[in-house]
């Protein structure tokens, strides 16, 4: 069935044992994992500046309709910049609720 | 005994089958297994020693998926709550984006969760959807913003969920994406990086010499991005039981090994550096491809086949195809109750098992001229391929297509002169772009005919059914 030479026999069980022990160290390291640093994160980050966003940009994020998009660009344009996050609330279509959810992904500063 | 490596494969997957049915502590499983390992080498009598072999091969297979299975403290998967909240994640992308129906997906390789602001050091990917077509690539580093999900269980028409196909893959999570932050491409070298570069500039030049459907098949054929081909198209083809030739698979390694030996042989290149840059190439196709089961498969199967020649030592394809198995299971051992795994290797073993044995029952030998016995051979190798698969196919997709056989006839040739045409196509769009027309006129012939022989072979009575 297996007819192995001694040789062949050693080498099979090195390898074997190399295996063995590959999986040991791997299971003893995930066991032995921590938690290596919990730091406080800056509260504006993975957050989008209107005033500083390229408008091709805000034009295809996936989070708010083009129309949105143009809206707040305009708004943007006409007033130089965006002083409080609060003043797209004045736009048309910008709901409290959708007002919520933006401010969740922008930030102005 | 020529294949010993083919006792020890099945008997690691015995231990992966145990290990998925019953659960076993790692640890007393591991210790118990060291005194084993200590009889093993002692004993010199062969019948105990033997079976101390395949005992360990067995209990290795059972460590390997319980090791899977468990994650390290810092796992995104731990770090989740199932809070109705959006979560920041930084890291890497960490496979060739998906774009299909204004829709980008991708693995993502995880180093950071940022929540309640606060950041913690992570692991672990995740699949990730985004609405819209981004240009995102292997490597590139991002934050990103938004909802983190269990993946669906639904089943739709096979019998595995989409939940089960990624936890196959070690991912647990998905999320959705509302915003993101592109940060830099990562500067750590990889050959996945280069191949996945390499394949842009081929679908470029497939692209530009084909109209879209043509391209799409081509592009899938040749490079396994499947994101262009029509539904309609895929259904039709598994409806045949043809749809294999829309993936890359061991057929494709193939020929990409023999076009590169035959042109660096005309270059007349020393014997051994052939040998060594067709494996180089064959990695890189790998990559290249997304490295799925039959390329991976195909791949270890090359190697080792051009190894063999390269050290003047007799190949066995029994023992290639184990090892191609050992391989992919001992990276992730999950992949054993993957369709695509299961069928990709019991193809392969039933055409090099049946086919021989039907080959001498029939007597085809007989037959003397060359070109009379490319039909019976061709059908012999299809129908071994088919009996080998057939259960596998019912049970997972609930059709069964006695077409098949025919259908591989017809269209594995034709799906080889589409490869050849395809990819003298990409090596004349690169070096000579005029005289890359006649091979996309050629390439567009075949797809047509491809699809015009599928069509027909549809509409044959009783081509296929639908089980309950």
């Amino acid at each position: 069935m297996l007819n192995l030479t001694q040789e062949e026999r050693q080498v099979v069980l090195f390898f074997i044992a190399m295996a063995f022990l590959g999986l040991g160290a791997n299971f003893a390291a995930k066991s032995n994992s921590r938690l290596k640093s919990v730091v406080t994160a800056d509260k504006n980050i993975a957050k989008i500046n209107l005033n500083l966003v390229k408008a091709e940009d805000l034009l295809h994020n996936p989070s708010l309709s083009s129309k949105l998009a143009k809206k707040i660009l305009d708004y943007r344009d006409l007033r130089g910049s965006i002083s409080d996050l609060e003043e797209i609330k004045e736009l048309k279509g910008v709901s409290p609720k959708t007002y919520n959810k933006l401010r969740e992904l922008f930030f102005v500063e | 005994m020529t294949c010993p490596l083919a006792i020890f494969t099945i008997l690691f997957c015995l231990g992966i089958l145990t290990a998925s049915a019953i659960k076993i502590n790692f640890l007393c499983l591991y210790f118990f297994s060291l005194p084993l390992f200590i009889a093993a080498f002692l004993l010199r009598k062969k019948t105990s020693s033997r079976f101390l072999l395949f005992s360990l091969v067995f209990i290795l297979g059972i460590l390997s998926l319980q090791n899977f299975r468990i994650l390290p403290s810092n796992h995104i998967r731990k770090l989740f709550y199932y809070k109705d909240g959006l979560y920041n994640v930084k890291g890497i992308v960490a496979a060739e984006p998906l774009r299909r129906e204004n829709k980008t997906s991708f693995i993502f390789k995880t180093r950071e969760i940022l929540s309640d602001n606060l950041k913690i050091n992570c692991t672990g990917n995740i699949m990730v959807n985004i609405t819209g077509n981004y240009d995102f690539s292997y490597g590139d580093e991002l934050i990103l913003k938004g909802k983190l999900f269990r993946p669906p269980a639904f089943t739709g028409n096979s019998r595995n969920s989409y939940r089960d196909y990624l936890s196959r893959q070690g991912i647990y999570l998905t999320m959705n994406v509302k915003t993101f932050v592109r940060l830099k491409k990562s500067s750590r070298f990889s050959l996945v990086g280069p191949s996945l570069n390499i394949k842009k500039v081929m679908e470029k030049v497939i692209f530009k010499y084909n109209p879209d459907l043509v391209a799409g098949i081509l592009d899938a054929m040749l490079l396994g991005e499947r994101e262009n081909i029509p539904v309609s198209v895929s259904n039709s083809m598994m409806k045949t039981g043809t749809v294999h030739i829309l993936v890359v698979s061991g057929f494709n390694v193939g020929i990409v090994a023999f076009i590169i030996i035959l042109f660096l042989r005309l270059i007349r290149v020393p014997r051994a550096i052939r040998f060594c840059v067709t494996i180089l190439c064959l990695i890189v196709y790998c990559f290249m491809t997304g490295a799925t089961n039959p390329v991976a498969r195909a791949t270890v199967m090359g190697i080792f086949l051009f190894l063999a020649l390269l050290l003047k030592r007799e190949s066995n394809m029994y023992n290639s195809l184990s090892l191609a198995c050992l391989f992919i299971l001992v990276f992730c051992p999950q992949q054993l109750f993957d369709i695509g795994f299961q069928l990709s290797f019991v193809s392969v073993f039933s055409i090099i098992y049946l086919y021989p044995k039907l080959k001498a029952l029939l007597r085809i030998e007989k037959i003397k001229s060359r070109c009379l016995l490319i039909i019976p051979e061709g059908f012999l190798v299809s129908l071994s391929a088919w009996l080998g698969t057939f259960g596998f196919i019912a049970y997972n997709f609930r059709i069964f297509s006695p077409v098949t056989v025919f259908a591989n006839i017809l269209i594995v040739p034709m799906a080889t002169l589409i490869t050849l045409s395809g990819f003298s196509l990409i090596f004349m769009g690169l070096v000579f772009p005029p005289l890359a027309w006649p091979f996309a006129y050629a390439s567009e012939f075949f797809v047509a005919l491809l699809l015009k022989i599928n069509a027909f072979l549809i509409k044959l009575p009783g081509a296929y059914f639908y089980l309950p």
